[in-house]
């Protein structure tokens, strides 16, 4: 389910009862605040180039880190404690003072972050939850600020109005992902081909880099997001076909990080519905015939 | 089970004085004068020269092992203290990963333990690697760059360098077994650099009992005693801390390792590799004995590790 956050008149749709395996939320900038004053000489310093806009450029806002995994993960906790917490981005908190894993800070909790792979890290992040089978409730919080307190020619065509988060509980239907590395662009549809066929998808959501796929029904991720946007898509197509018999059985979401040549890819399936109907198994007694 | 195979580093070769870079991290004389004598620190020890992505890459080089073992290697994981280390789409791991010849390899970085990101990392290389071949390898990074302004809102009086570390993890093969991993976030100094005064005073008092907790959990996790530790290989911030932690722990200091605090200062997320690989060279780590990596990231993140040492100690050229 899609919500927004922070807004004058939050588009908020009633919470689900049931546990939902994806759920998008977007955060309006206007409702932001600032990066600290404090952060710029080190933003200036960790950062290449030309890090910092001209004196004269308004201060750049947006959401930390913590208030959008904490809005996200307020209503899965409602449920019960969560076990795990693992943090994907592309973009860097805003505010990175502000220890995430601090914020979330919980009697046996474990929080942590993974990034510095682009549009790859959600994927990463699902795959490192599955290490843990002890702490099987989990979550994964995709994270996409649009900011950044420097000029970033990449990030141009994001969406400017909001910053974006997905919340992803992997044991509720996501299949183990699929990574590989060193995939140039001519090479994708050759590994994605055979891959999608072991998959065997109902609906392919495919990143903005990827080619479409050829057999399959597909569906492309909105262009103006980074890491959320091929999960932002899935949560779509499970609100949208939340009819019985609408909604598709498994959909295979798949991103291209070309700089990296990173390619990944992860099923979600339907968890299979119980049998109602089901004619009682007859008893075998252990007779001479059946008795091996 | 995860064995840490090999760890090489990789130190910056000046080191400036105190005296010498104080108007550079905004220090009194006084305050030099109280780094050197009270906290055991003395040199400030970065390489201009080398940008993040280089700093992993000498250390990694330095990895006897790595080049017959490159096409093992499935994840390079840079654990750091700091999450942003340049453009977004220009990460350090990602450049080290291509320079190294390890394209075929999955890479990203462990970030939100701040300091103590490494040993978390460590845990989480030998979990991933359950899924994968007995000779699948991550290699673990550790080491970012150690600007000024850094000095500057560490809340801990302490000094930032730029050395580095690379290890190389697997499930099996020679190397040093991992038998626990304990960590505590105490979310109420989550706001790390942020603290107001107060706060950062109840940080400073809390920090001593809490890190010692952690450390007791660790080896009972293990299923020993603190005795039977060879060595205790801390993150480098000052000695000073670390005396009060040793005392509340009662054991003597020198189990804890601290020759390296007047030499390389903090380094992120280095230092316990970093100590580790000089104790190896001392001959300090006998074959079977446990000893303990230990750290402490910004936000209050306490982290500490239990290894036992096997094979022929000093066994790893650096």
């Amino acid at each position: 389910m899609t919500a927004v956050i922070g807004a004058p008149a939050p588009l908020r749709h009633p919470e689900p009862t049931a546990p939902q395996p994806v759920r998008a939320a977007r955060f309006p900038r206007s409702a932001g605040r600032p990066a600290g004053p404090g952060l710029r000489p080190m933003w200036a310093e960790r950062l290449t180039g030309d890090p910092l806009p001209p004196p004269g450029d308004p201060e750049p806002v947006g959401h930390a880190f913590a208030d959008m995994c904490a809005e996200l993960l307020d209503p899965i906790q409602a449920s019960g404690p969560l076990e795990l917490v693992v943090l994907a981005h592309v973009t860097p908190d805003l505010d990175p003072r502000d220890s995430v894993a601090g914020a979330l800070a919980e009697p046996d909790l474990l929080v942590f972050a993974v990034s510095d792979q682009g549009r790859l890290a959600p994927f990463t992040a699902l795959q490192v939850a599955a290490a843990w089978p002890d702490r099987s409730r989990a979550a994964v919080i995709v994270l996409d600020q649009a900011v950044v307190p420097y000029r970033d020619p990449d990030l141009s065509a994001l969406d400017g109005r909001f910053d974006h988060a997905v919340a992803l509980r992997p044991d509720l239907g996501f299949e183990p992902v699929r990574q590989w590395a060193g995939v140039t662009g001519d090479r994708v549809a050759d590994v994605l081909g055979p891959a999608l066929a072991a998959e065997h998808p109902d609906l392919v959501i495919l990143g903005p880099a990827l080619p479409p796929p050829d057999g399959w029904n597909w569906c492309r991720a909105p262009g103006d997001q980074l890491g959320t946007a091929v999960f932002a898509a899935l949560g779509a197509v499970l609100d949208d076909t939340t009819e019985i018999g609408q909604r598709p059985r498994r959909v295979t979401v798949v991103e291209y990080e070309p700089a990296l040549g990173g390619l990944a890819l992860v099923t979600w399936s339907a968890p299979a519905r119980p049998a109602r109907h089901l004619a009682p198994v007859p008893e075998l007694l252990p007779d001479r015939t059946n008795r091996r | 089970m995860t064995v840490l195979q090999a760890v090489a580093t990789y130190v910056p070769p000046v080191g400036r004085p105190l005296s010498e870079v104080a108007g550079e991290l905004h220090l009194s004389a006084s305050e030099v004068k109280i780094y050197e004598k009270f906290y055991g620190l003395r040199d400030y020890r970065v390489d201009r020269e080398a940008d993040g992505a280089e700093l992993l890459a000498r250390a990694a080089r330095s990895l006897p092992s790595l080049d017959r073992a490159a096409h093992r290697v499935r994840y390079v994981l840079h654990a750091k203290s700091v999450p942003p280390s340049g453009p977004h789409a220009e990460p350090p791991v990602q450049a080290v990963r291509v320079a190294l010849g390890l394209s075929g390899a999955v890479g990203f970085a462990v970030t939100q333990h701040a300091c103590a990101s490494g040993l978390l990392a460590l845990d989480l290389a030998g979990r991933l690697l359950a899924a994968h071949d007995a000779d699948a390898l991550v290699l673990l990074l550790t080491g970012e760059k150690a600007d000024p302004t850094v000095n500057q809102v560490m809340p801990a009086p302490t000094v930032t360098g730029e050395s580095s570390a690379a290890c190389l993890v697997g499930r099996t093969g020679d190397g040093d077994e991992l038998l626990s991993y304990e960590w505590r976030v105490d979310g109420e100094f989550r706001d790390g650099t942020a603290m107001p005064p107060a706060t950062r005073s109840r940080f400073h008092q809390r920090y001593p009992d809490t890190l010692a907790a952690v450390i007791r959990a660790a080896v009972r996790k293990a299923g020993l005693e603190l005795s039977d530790l060879a060595k205790i290989l801390p993150h480098n911030v000052n000695r000073a801390s670390w005396v009060r932690v040793a005392a509340l722990l009662d054991l003597p200091l020198d189990r804890v390792y601290l020759d390296n605090v007047p030499i390389t200062g903090h380094s992120f997320c280095a230092d316990p590799f970093v100590n580790y690989r000089s104790a190896l060279d001392a001959d300090l780590l006998p074959p079977g004995r446990p000893y303990l990596l230990v750290s402490v990231g910004l936000g209050a993140v306490y982290a500490a590790m239990v290894l036992r040492a096997r094979g022929t100690a000093g066994r790893w050229p650096r």
